[in-house]
């Protein structure tokens, strides 16, 4: 029997009186790949910002590895790692700085260098962030998600701006991960 | 302890880069003693006074940096930080907000040490000022002043709704206190009234607390200085931790 890493019941959510997420309820038992669909505007990163609970929902309970994101944000956060659709970082940092900092703030975070290493961004640790290119900077974000060495992730607009064949790879190393 | 360690380097790192605190908190202080030095040099302070118009002149030229990290820097790297999602993405990691305002205000700190150790040297070399007070007197004051302007700060940017808004409040607060609480123009040739008002602004105070202990002044009701930048302190960073906002 697996346990559940995310359950949610009857979430809801409006802005100004206009629904958002209504009544939504799904389970994500451990070792699952849930993935969210729908179209531009249908409330999926509402829904997983309810779930962390940086936005607070209307109705409905949320919990995440057993702990409620508002009441235990600092446990809950040792184990979930985040990679956000609008992901901002301080204007002159660079790569390494941005990865230490993340790191630090972990017990047991994973080897950084490592995982720059395979998302193909070994070679850029001291560039800064801005002079990435988009998709570099996209799989950067991937990397601090993982960092935490989560149980859970997070990852909101996973593979927007990368090409064909970087999807493919960003999908691969996400599937071995998981085992 | 080691979070907060790798966090102060890697943010001082940022802050230095970013060049705007180097500028006004360590040169800027630097311009200004070396304007007095040349104009006033080592004449006494007034016919007869024991010690000179430098001397006098010293905590004054101390606080322009603490001025620059408390009502500039401190309130716009929070406010800064929030607009930017840069807090939001924090919120998602096991930080602190304590945490957090700590390593932003040590770096400050930092920033007003550095300025005052440097000060201090270069005014003792080029013309002779020397500390007719009690170090540990001079150190205690400096220590309430720079700590409550820094605790403004904070509750400046951690209320503020976003970096604009912080910027105005933060200049309404930078600019009157630079010019009138004695930092840039002597508390002494101000006008009865004036000089009244301007003792509201807890930098006023710390000015003249620091002003006396540096020159071994005797100091008349020691306690008011003292109990209003301690109430200004407790008061704002209460605020600030618990009004705190990620977003």
């Amino acid at each position: 029997m697996r346990e559940e890493a995310i359950k949610v019941t009857n979430l809801r959510k409006s802005y100004n009186g206009k629904a958002v997420v209504d009544n939504l309820s799904l389970s994500v038992k451990t070792g699952m790949v849930f993935g969210l669909l729908g179209a531009n505007g249908a409330g999926k990163s509402t829904t997983i910002e309810c779930i962390l609970g940086t936005k607070q929902a209307d109705s409905g309970e949320v919990s995440v590895l057993g702990y409620h994101a508002k009441w235990n944000r600092r446990k809950l956060f040792q184990e979930v790692g985040v990679q956000f659709q609008e992901g901002d970082y301080q204007p002159e940092i660079k790569v390494f700085e941005l990865c230490e900092e993340i790191e630090c703030l972990y017990k047991n975070p994973a080897d950084w260098r490592q995982l720059c290493e395979r998302f193909g961004i070994g070679d850029k640790l001291k560039n800064a962030v801005k002079s990435l290119s988009g998709g570099e900077r996209q799989r950067l974000f991937i990397v601090l998600a993982l960092i935490p060495n989560p149980k859970l992730v997070f990852l909101d607009e996973l593979t927007t701006g990368l090409d064909a064949r970087a999807r493919r790879t960003v999908w691969k190393i996400l599937e071995d991960l998981k085992k | 302890m080691r979070t907060f360690t790798k966090l102060l380097k890697t943010e001082l790192k940022l802050n230095i880069r970013n060049m705007n605190m180097v500028i006004f908190a360590i040169f800027m202080p630097i311009i200004v003693l070396v304007i007095l030095g040349f104009i006033y040099q080592a004449k006494p302070a007034f016919e007869g006074a024991g010690y000179t118009f430098l001397e006098q002149s010293m905590s004054a030229v101390c606080t322009i940096s603490i001025c620059a990290c408390g009502l500039m820097g401190l309130p716009l790297v929070v406010s800064g930080y929030r607009e930017r999602k840069i807090l939001k993405r924090f919120r998602v990691t096991p930080i602190s907000p304590v945490m957090l305002l700590g390593v932003e205000f040590t770096i400050y700190v930092l920033y007003a040490f550095v300025s005052m150790v440097l000060l201090f040297p270069i005014a003792t070399l080029f013309w002779g000022v020397t500390l007719h007070g009690s170090w540990p007197a001079f150190i205690g004051s400096w220590l309430l002043t720079m700590i409550s302007t820094l605790s403004i700060g904070m509750m400046v940017g951690g209320i503020a709704r976003n970096e604009k808004m912080a910027s105005v409040i933060a200049s309404a607060l930078y600019f009157p206190m630079l010019i009138f609480s004695g930092a840039t123009f002597p508390f002494e040739v101000m006008p009865g009234v004036m000089q009244k008002i301007v003792s509201l602004f807890p930098l006023t105070q710390g000015i003249q607390l620091m002003k006396a202990t540096s020159l071994g002044q005797p100091i008349e009701h020691i306690w008011i200085p003292v109990v209003v930048m301690m109430a200004v302190t407790v008061i704002c960073t209460g605020v600030a931790v618990k009004c705190f906002k990620w977003e």
